[in-house]
């Protein structure tokens, strides 16, 4: 029963850090990726062929910003785990 | 030459094969959905995998030394092996490794043939709890855990293997709800194209992870048995040679990708877009570095099968096909008992045999029966070429081999 209670410990904490950086992180590039469609046409409008919209250039900032943040977000935490697993 | 040092130099050869069969089999956990998603070429995913993996395996060596702790009680808790098993210089321990690596290969490569994604670390742990009870008995495994330190077979294994892929299935699916979410109604375009460089991120994420945790098994074993046979002395290191061949040999197994089961898991599950492949890597990324550091033993092949399912659960509308679903969790119930009772009948003919026949013959039949599984999987062969064609859901010809 220990090991039932302490299996159920460890589970639920994997589960709030994967809920924050592996559910949150793709939330964020998300939004990086929404914003670097921003003022493009979506699907349900018609694009004449051959005219390819421009994104806006702010939209392009901020998905870079969210594309970065995921990326040292990620680095950083993975560089954490090995750290303390080889401590 | 004695008995010990072939025995010895024919556990290092099969440790070696089962490293090469663990990266083999699991290349399909960190790239079968950028494959899917056409996020990568199968060749070039499998290239980043290798070299993302021989990375890895050269970062922890931290559980190595004690790796067969967890299960079994063949080793004292500072690594080196226990002292009544190193009369006959070390034979007794050599061929408990021996048969239980055997095991392991075994059904690694049979579940290959059919397509099924099962945990190579379960198969590893599996080969050596059947070929302890066959030699040293029922108290040579330490099935349970004291107190609240998970341990034994109930805390590293049964438990962690039941918690893991919910958990992954979890955040996968809240991950993909709200990815669909934020980039609902935006254009098709952008939302495939910006989701498969995450993707491809992620994906390489859980690939170094996977060099870090499984090659180290191996180099583990392997260390063992060297010490077992009073080759190596130092319980604290790894040979520098027994780092560089593990390392380059779960690379290459790798690289040669185990394609039935980057199908299965990247075809035949859920039908996968790349913001859904995304999600998927990176709760799959999540728990298994948060599980690494909490000491929460865990199946990578677990995780990554249950973000997959997750991903699926997590877009409306999407089909997740619970048939395939069904049959590789029967796979998974049935590692550790059929890799056990391989690896005891393995014992068993070894131990019989004795002397230098017993070691060699067990060698041959796992030669055998791996040629024959190769030459059954031929017969229907998947590859780079066709590993992303439609699935066909008649369970009779997909995935191949099992039922003719």
């Amino acid at each position: 029963m220990n090991q039932v209670m302490a299996a159920l410990d460890a589970g639920w904490k994997v589960l709030a850090v994967g809920l924050l950086l592996g559910a949150g992180l793709p939330t964020l590039f998300a939004l990086g990726v929404r914003a670097l469609a921003w003022g493009v046409a979506g699907d349900a409008q018609l694009t004449p062929e051959g005219v390819t919209s421009r994104p806006h250039p702010i939209g392009r900032v901020i998905a870079a910003c969210c594309s970065g943040s995921c990326c040292s977000a990620s680095l950083s935490a993975s560089a954490t785990s090995w750290r303390t697993a080889s401590a | 030459m004695s008995p010990e040092f072939l025995l010895l130099g024919l556990v290092v050869v099969t440790a070696l094969t089962f490293d090469f069969t663990n990266g083999f089999r699991d290349t399909a956990n960190a790239m079968a959905t950028s494959i899917a998603t056409k996020a990568l070429s199968p060749k070039a995913a499998v290239l980043l995998c290798a070299a993302l993996n021989l990375i890895g395996a050269f970062l922890s060596v931290e559980v190595a030394l004690t790796v067969t702790n967890a299960v079994v009680n063949i080793q004292a808790a500072d690594g080196s092996p226990r002292p009544e098993l190193l009369a006959d210089g070390g034979y007794n321990l050599l061929l408990i490794v021996l048969a239980g690596l055997v095991g392991a290969i075994m059904w690694n490569l049979i579940t290959w043939l059919w397509g099924l994604p099962s945990s190579s670390s379960h198969a590893l742990f599996g080969g050596l709890i059947g070929s302890t009870i066959a030699g040293l008995g029922w108290e040579g495994v330490k099935w349970a855990g004291t107190g609240t330190k998970l341990d034994g077979v109930v805390g590293k294994i049964l438990l962690p293997g039941l918690i893991s892929p919910l958990v992954a299935l979890l955040v996968a699916m809240v991950g993909t709800r709200l990815v669909f979410k934020v980039t609902e109604n935006i254009a098709l375009r952008y939302r495939e194209e910006g989701f498969r460089w995450g993707q491809i991120g992620t994906a390489s994420l859980v690939s170094l992870s996977h060099g870090t945790n499984d090659a180290q098994k191996t180099m583990g074993v392997i260390t063992l048995a060297l010490i077992g046979a009073g080759v190596w002395t130092d319980t604290h290191s790894v040979p520098l040679w027994v780092k560089v061949t593990c390392a380059f040999a779960i690379a290459l197994g790798t690289y040669l990708g185990g394609w039935r089961i980057i199908r299965t898991m990247g075809k035949g599950l859920v039908e996968i877009s790349s913001p859904q492949g995304m999600a998927a890597e990176s709760a799959s990324a999540a728990v298994i570095l948060s599980s690494s550091q909490l000491g929460f033993a865990l199946s990578t092949t677990h995780v990554a099968t249950g973000s997959i399912l997750g991903s699926g659960l997590g877009k409306r509308g999407a089909t997740v096909r619970w048939n395939v679903a069904g049959r590789m969790f029967a796979a998974w119930l049935t590692t550790i008992p059929s890799a056990g009772l391989v690896g005891a009948l393995m014992w068993l003919v070894g131990h019989l045999l004795g002397g230098v026949a017993g070691p060699l013959v067990i060698f041959a039949v796992m030669v055998g029966l791996a040629a024959w599984m190769w030459i059954h999987s031929r017969r229907e062969p998947i590859g780079h070429h066709n590993v992303n064609d439609e699935w066909t859901p008649s369970p009779e010809k997909v995935p191949v081999g099992g039922t003719r």
